[in-house]
């Protein structure tokens, strides 16, 4: 119990931190390549901790970023819940794959790929 | 075996599907009534300025490293070629006298309006807002230094924007290059009136609503001409750099050359009403 209290706050801390890094003014140059620090997080839970990171968790994480990017309202919110799904997916794939002892961190790889591939497939703004 | 940090987990189809389409009816009602969210982006916007306020320091800093770490050559040449650029300033400036003079006369023969007089207030630009697509940018000068919203921005070459959010010591201004901005202009040579819009681009604006008989070369020089009455008449806007007239209706596209750096100006000139001229002005009416 103590360690799910301690897992919440983490999981609220690494948000804000992530929200501050994706709002801090930048140069020109560096924002332009500024990488989506909100989507890292957001997918790191989603593996990590998945029954604590559910859809709407995920849904507000959107919400969130939607009003501190300014994007319309819902269009980061649906791109987030489309990609934690499409995460949900392939480690359900790569887990009945049944890669073996010594393929954890390969499976990991994996599933971050395809993600990847997703997210930038998927946002042109994150 | 290494324990998997891939525990089975349910994958919440329905829950899924059901965000998704709030999303969806979310995104309709912003894109159909933008006002009623603005409550909720104010305050994410208060929310950010903490944050604005802590990225504040560091341009403090360069600035002071700039004024501190200098070497004695260095600044005595920049100080020989700034007392150069002091005094053809000022051989112009009496020639500006000069024609300011004769421009009040003028103005007193025709009997029109004078043109409103500013204040200029020195601010930095601290660094891009948090979507690099939106053209806002963020200054270090907010209402303790008398900055509001709506006031006219320029850099040295011309006009940046305007800004629409004040904050304690930061401001964000948006830059005419936004696709939502507008300002209206006349062509210098031949003082025909128009319209530049931005297009999301920092480098490129349009001039809108130009007949493809109109007379408009390459080259042409835009001022604002204050007909909005947001910007002030007589700065620059930019210049005509590519007109194209295969359009199938009748208005000719247009580019124009903003004369405002966009992605470089660091200093810029925030424009404040003069008060009491203003004021003076409204007496002697």
């Amino acid at each position: 119990m103590k360690s799910k209290a301690f897992l919440i706050t983490g999981m609220i801390a690494s948000f804000i931190v992530a929200s501050t890094l994706s709002v801090y003014p930048l140069q020109h140059t560096l924002a332009s390549i500024r990488p989506s620090f909100m989507v890292m997080v957001m997918i790191f839970w989603v593996m990590y901790r998945s029954s604590m990171m559910s859809v709407w968790a995920v849904f507000l994480v959107g919400l969130a970023s939607d009003l501190l990017l300014g994007t319309h309202l819902g269009y980061q919110a649906f791109c987030a819940v489309l990609t934690a799904l499409v995460l949900r997916i392939m480690m359900l794939y790569s887990e009945r794959a049944n890669f073996g002892a010594g393929m954890v961190w390969g499976k990991c790889g994996s599933v971050c790929l395809s993600s990847g591939v997703m997210d930038t497939s998927c946002f042109g703004v994150w | 075996m290494l324990p998997s940090i891939f525990s089975q987990k349910p994958l919440f189809i329905r829950m899924t599907i059901g965000f998704l389409v709030a999303a969806l009816i979310l995104m309709l009602l912003d894109s159909k009534n933008p006002e009623w969210f603005s409550p909720l982006r104010s305050l994410s916007h208060a929310s950010m300025q903490p944050i604005y306020q802590v990225s504040v320091g560091p341009s403090y800093a360069m600035e002071y490293a700039q004024g501190s770490l200098h070497s004695k050559e260095a600044l005595r040449r920049e100080n020989i070629r700034l007392q150069t650029e002091l005094l053809q300033a000022r051989a112009k400036l009496q020639r500006q006298d000069y024609l300011l003079a004769q421009n009040a006369h003028l103005n007193g023969i025709l009997s029109t309006t004078l043109s409103n007089q500013h204040d200029l207030s020195l601010a930095q630009v601290i660094g891009t807002d948090s979507n690099p697509l939106k053209q806002v940018v963020i200054l270090n000068k907010g209402s303790r230094n008398g900055i509001e919203i709506g006031q006219t921005v320029i850099d040295e070459n011309g006009i940046l924007g305007q800004i629409i959010n004040v904050y304690d010591n930061t401001s964000r201004l948006l830059l005419i290059t936004d696709e939502q901005q507008s300002v209206a202009v006349q062509v210098a040579r031949t003082g025909q009136r128009a319209m530049v819009s931005g297009g999301g681009m920092p480098d490129s604006l349009n001039l809108d609503y130009i007949f493809k008989t109109a007379d408009v070369k390459v080259g042409d020089e835009l001022i604002s001409s204050g007909l909005g009455g947001r910007i002030p008449a007589g700065y620059k806007v930019g210049t005509v750099s590519n007109i194209d007239t295969t359009r199938t209706d009748n208005f000719a596209d247009i580019k124009v050359a903003p004369s405002a750096d966009f992605l470089r100006s660091s200093y810029v000139l925030v424009l404040k009403p003069k008060v009491d001229a203003a004021t003076a002005e409204g007496n002697n009416r």
